[in-house]
């Protein structure tokens, strides 16, 4: 199995983090010095929009968002094409790109306040409705696989990792997983297991 | 999970000719990736379905510092000349007079998230666009839309353009008539007519149900149509102030009335006619002076006039042209829900404001129609659904777009009104000031416009964002007043028209670009867009927050009575305001202020640089060639018939392979020529074969007998005979087949050369004619 296009989201720890108003010079600075290892085209600003993509940072294969979406701030990752391989390689690689994205944005200085990512929460959309809609059979399918990748990415050698995916929206919505983790591994942790 | 394509999944659904369409744009990806069709001809093919480019898509971008290259992969292939395949594009969407259903916003919202950035933008036309589409899901969600009635077919390109009309039209109380049922007619004749794709630029079209108020905007429109009845023989007969030859762009004019009174019969006639006359002479090279507005110009209203009834005498008479008025309620809308009063107890907090400037009482008691203000146009796919919903709860499919980027919703009982405002609050669309100096227009500009010149979004950002701040604190007189933004002087923001227009243009302070925007004021927006105000001088982007104070704080202060904005400029004169404000012209240095030399909504040092070459005024395609080409793709289906067997289906393809070349030839000798085979070979007969203007130099009259040899004999004729007559007659009409597809190569390929000497004979005669 394998996906042509995925969205994972990073929720912001303190709520009280959301104003966007550095996102547009600070995705502007990414293009101009590289700092992402891919082509990054362009910001387009839409905090004007309510519950909306925030501050987006438009790529060739991917978007990353300073995203307010469901009114709740967080960094969201959108890989629009060129997605090569099997599922596992494909969430090891979204996963790995959201969590750098993220280190970038904790060490980000014109954040204020801080902009600190819960590990113990992640929003999974795949907006392809032509071969995933928004149905338990479908979410069947993603189960497997996404819970054998989420017990090697959180698990640790003396216990199981305890999470809990849960199926969201109507049938309306793109294929819509939210990822709860009981066991957080921290954040170090987890980008030396995702390789960054 | 499903393996399959939205092509097999719509198959059913999508309009049989629509989905051949976009079939057909597929096929033209796949030839020009795979290096077999020129890249002119790609774009404005995909032009005319609405795929546009977008900033960058050149490949080159300024970072701030300065410009660099972005590295698209597979950067040998281009999707028109100097753009990138894999750049991002937009997507222009039509919605015909703006009216659009709760099924076909779920579908919209479906795409914004699949292949965009999840926001829905509308258009001063009242068009929908998506940003940042790629062009190889282009085809995927035209297939989409189609399925639920939208077509993107001529959204950009030298076509016709979305019509438009106002939103009100069918529930306003000054109307003469619902103007609907003629914008819908008239769109559906005029699409894919072969008389409107021979222009040298686009044509846009609006209608008005009334003269006086803004929503229609006839007057700068390239042909406008206003409600208009009159008495004959003691009954009404419905017709139109008919009006071409009006645009806005770097210099606006005004549009000239073509008719006092054209009848409702003659709407569609009497405007093929204006497009037949601005197809064959509408200037054609000079992409700048293209617009119908300067033909009408340079032939004076009345040599117009006459060309164009002399063009409709010639007409043949085609049904579409009065069928539809038998039923002029195809797009009446039936209330949902009983007529009723809104409450006067416990009303929720901020209803009354918001009522105040976003319910419209409609002319039928007990109904209102809401707007739904839209911050710079934009709305989420999770906001359309949940407007979808909301409709499909309160109204039913009700909903339009309007030019001033919003979407009303027609018929809500006064009795939900309240109910109806929490919904929209709950989903962040309540928000008041519709039809305020809040409520700002402007065009994409420099975010994604690659003519843009200024940030004309990031500056109506700014001021929306403070003007709402005072919003209680705004004298009623401002209150009213509307601010449009357009990044160039291309005019999409519409701000010629605006009470306080606003047009990007660039400066040079101490050796650096400084991003400016002209102020333009005397505009009239009522009277259907009757007054285009002048510019009065340049004001640097970081200063026209101030400079919008200080003007409104002029009029509130000096006007007299209930004196307009505009009679107040009027009485003034603009060298009182730009004496005002001169002082809001001074740049301040870089070292005192580096915020003057970036523009609103961006953080990097400004630039022209990003400027690039604009589709709107794309390459003039002549149709023949569109023909042409689509001719090549039946020989070569026929081809594919044949391999596969398909015997029958390889001689009528070929057949159908020569009328297409045929019919594209006929239309450009400017004669009409109907979809019937048999009228495709007579005209072929008439005006090429025995003109002898498809004769070869070499061969004579031998290739134009391909098609008229087989239209005698009928397509699907074949040779049958011998012994073992099942497998004889099989292997004949194989070899039949084969014959055929090679006759329809040889045709198309005297097609081609009898284009090129038709096109020898003008470039000859127009060189003798310069050189007289």
């Amino acid at each position: 199995m394998s996906l042509s296009r995925l969205q994972l989201k990073l929720f912001v720890a303190d709520p009280r983090a959301t104003d966007l108003s550095a996102g547009v010079g600070i995705f502007q600075r990414w293009i101009r010095d590289g700092v992402l290892p891919e082509l990054m085209i362009d910001v387009a600003d839409y905090s004007h929009v309510h519950h909306g993509p925030g501050v987006l940072l438009i790529g060739h294969t991917s978007d990353y968002g300073l995203d307010m979406g469901e009114g709740r701030p967080g960094l969201l990752y959108a890989r629009k094409r060129d997605f090569v391989g099997e599922l596992a390689e494909q969430l090891r690689e979204a996963f790995g790109r959201l969590w750098r994205a993220a280190a970038l944005l904790e060490s980000e200085p014109s954040l204020q306040p801080a902009w600190r990512f819960r590990n113990d929460e992640i929003l999974l959309r795949v907006p392809d409705r032509l071969h995933f809609s928004n149905t338990p059979a479908a979410f069947a399918t993603l189960a497997p696989p996404l819970r054998d990748f989420l017990t090697e990415l959180y698990g640790e050698p003396e216990r199981q990792p305890q999470f809990d995916l849960q199926q969201e929206g109507s049938e309306r919505d793109p294929l819509t997983v939210r990822i709860r983790v009981a066991t957080a591994v921290d954040a170090v942790t987890l980008r030396q297991r995702l390789g960054i | 999970m499903s393996e399959t394509t939205w092509k097999a999944r719509l198959a059913t659904e999508i309009p049989v000719g629509w989905g051949e369409e976009i079939d057909a744009f597929e096929d033209q990806i796949s030839r020009i990736k795979a290096g077999k069709l020129d890249d002119k001809l790609f774009m404005e093919a995909r032009l005319r379905r609405g795929a546009y480019g977008q900033r960058y898509d050149n490949g080159q971008r300024h970072d701030g510092q300065q410009t660099r290259t972005l590295a698209f992969p597979n950067p040998t292939i281009f999707k028109g000349p100097g753009t990138y395949w894999e750049a991002p594009g937009m997507q222009r969407i039509k919605i015909p007079f703006g009216k659009v259903s709760a099924a076909q916003l779920d579908v919209l919202a479906e795409c914004a998230e699949e292949y965009s950035d999840g926001i829905l933008h509308v258009t001063t036309r009242q068009d929908i666009q998506l940003h940042f589409v790629h062009i190889d899901d282009t085809p995927d969600l035209m297939r989409r839309l189609a399925a639920v009635g939208i077509t993107t077919r001529e959204a950009c390109g030298n076509s016709v353009r979305n019509i438009t009309a106002c939103p009100l039209a069918g529930v306003c109380h000054e109307e003469t008539f619902d103007v609907s049922p003629y914008a819908h007619a008239l769109t559906f004749f005029l699409l894919g007519h072969p008389d409107v794709q021979d222009f040298g630029r686009k044509f846009k079209i609006a209608f008005s149900g009334c003269k006086h108020n803004p929503c229609g905007l006839t007057n700068f429109h390239d042909m406008g149509a206003i409600a208009a009845v009159r008495q004959v023989d003691g009954r009404v007969q419905r017709g139109f102030e008919y009006y071409v030859g009006g645009g806005l762009g770097s210099v606006p004019q005004a549009a000239k009335l073509f008719d006092e009174f054209l009848p409702e019969e003659e709407l569609l006639p009497i405007t093929q006619a204006v497009c037949r006359v601005f197809a064959r002479l509408g200037e054609k090279k000079n992409r700048a002076r293209a617009r119908i507005k300067f033909l009408v110009k340079n032939l004076g209203i009345d040599e117009f006039r006459r060309l164009v009834l002399e063009e409709r005498a010639k007409l043949r008479i085609d049904p579409r042209w009065t069928a539809f008025l038998a039923d002029l309620r195809v797009t009446d809308e039936t209330p949902l829900r009983p007529a009723g009063k809104t409450p006067e107890q416990g009303l929720p907090e901020g209803f009354e404001a918001w009522a105040r400037s976003n319910v419209f009482r409609q002319k039928q008691a007990g109904y209102a129609t809401v707007t739904v203000c839209l911050p710079l146009g934009d709305l989420t796919s999770d906001q359309t659904r949940a407007l979808a919903d909301i409709a499909r709860q309160y109204t039913g499919d009700t909903l339009r777009t309007t030019v001033e980027q919003n979407i009303v919703c027609r018929w809500v009982s006064e009795a939900d009104l309240p109910a109806f405002y929490l919904e929209l609050q709950r989903v962040g669309l309540a928000q008041p000031g519709a039809g305020t100096i809040s409520d700002i227009t402007s065009c994409p500009g420099t975010d994604t416009c690659k003519l843009g010149i200024s940030a004309s979004r990031g500056l109506a950002g700014e001021l929306r964002k403070r003007l709402q701040v005072i919003d209680g604190g705004i004298d009623p007189a401002v209150r009213q007043l509307r601010i449009k933004a357009s990044g160039c002087f291309n005019a999409c923001g519409q701000h010629h028209v605006a009470d306080l227009g606003f047009l990007g243009v660039s400066r040079n302070v101490g050796g650096r670009r400084v991003p400016h925007f002209q102020v333009v004021l005397g505009g009239e927006w009522r009277n259907n867009g009757g007054a285009f105000g002048l510019a009065l001088g340049a004001i640097p982007s970081k200063r026209v927050p101030e400079a919008v104070q200080r003007i409104t704080d002029l009029y509130v202060a000096g006007r007299q009575d209930d004196e307009s904005f505009q009679a107040f400029i009027q009485r003034i004169g603009k060298t009182a305001i730009r004496t005002a404000i001169h002082d809001l012209t001074e740049v301040p240095s870089y070292e005192q202020d580096a915020s003057f030399y970036t523009d609103w909504g961006d953080t990097r040092e400004y630039t022209i640089g990003d400027m690039g070459e604009g589709e709107c005024a794309g390459e003039v395609v002549p149709y023949v060639q569109f023909g042409l080409q689509a001719s090549e793709r039946e020989v070569f289906e026929a081809q594919v018939h044949l391999d596969e067997g398909r015997v029958a289906a390889a001689l009528q393809r070929s057949f159908e392979a020569m009328l297409t070349a045929a019919k594209a030839l006929i239309r450009h000798t400017g004669n009409e020529v109907s979809e019937q085979a048999d009228d495709v070979v007579q005209q072929f007969r008439v005006h090429l074969h025995d003109t002898q203007l498809f004769h070869d130099p070499f061969a004579g009259g031998k290739f134009a007998h391909f098609l008229l040899r087989k239209a005698a004999v009928g397509a699907d004729s074949s040779a049958v005979g011998g012994a073992d007559e099942q497998q004889r007659a099989a292997t004949a009409s194989a070899e039949a087949a084969h014959q055929a597809i090679e006759e329809a190569q040889l045709f198309l390929e005297a097609a081609h050369a009898c284009y090129d000497r038709m096109s020898q004979s003008v470039r000859v005669a127009q060189d003798a004619g310069a050189k007289k």
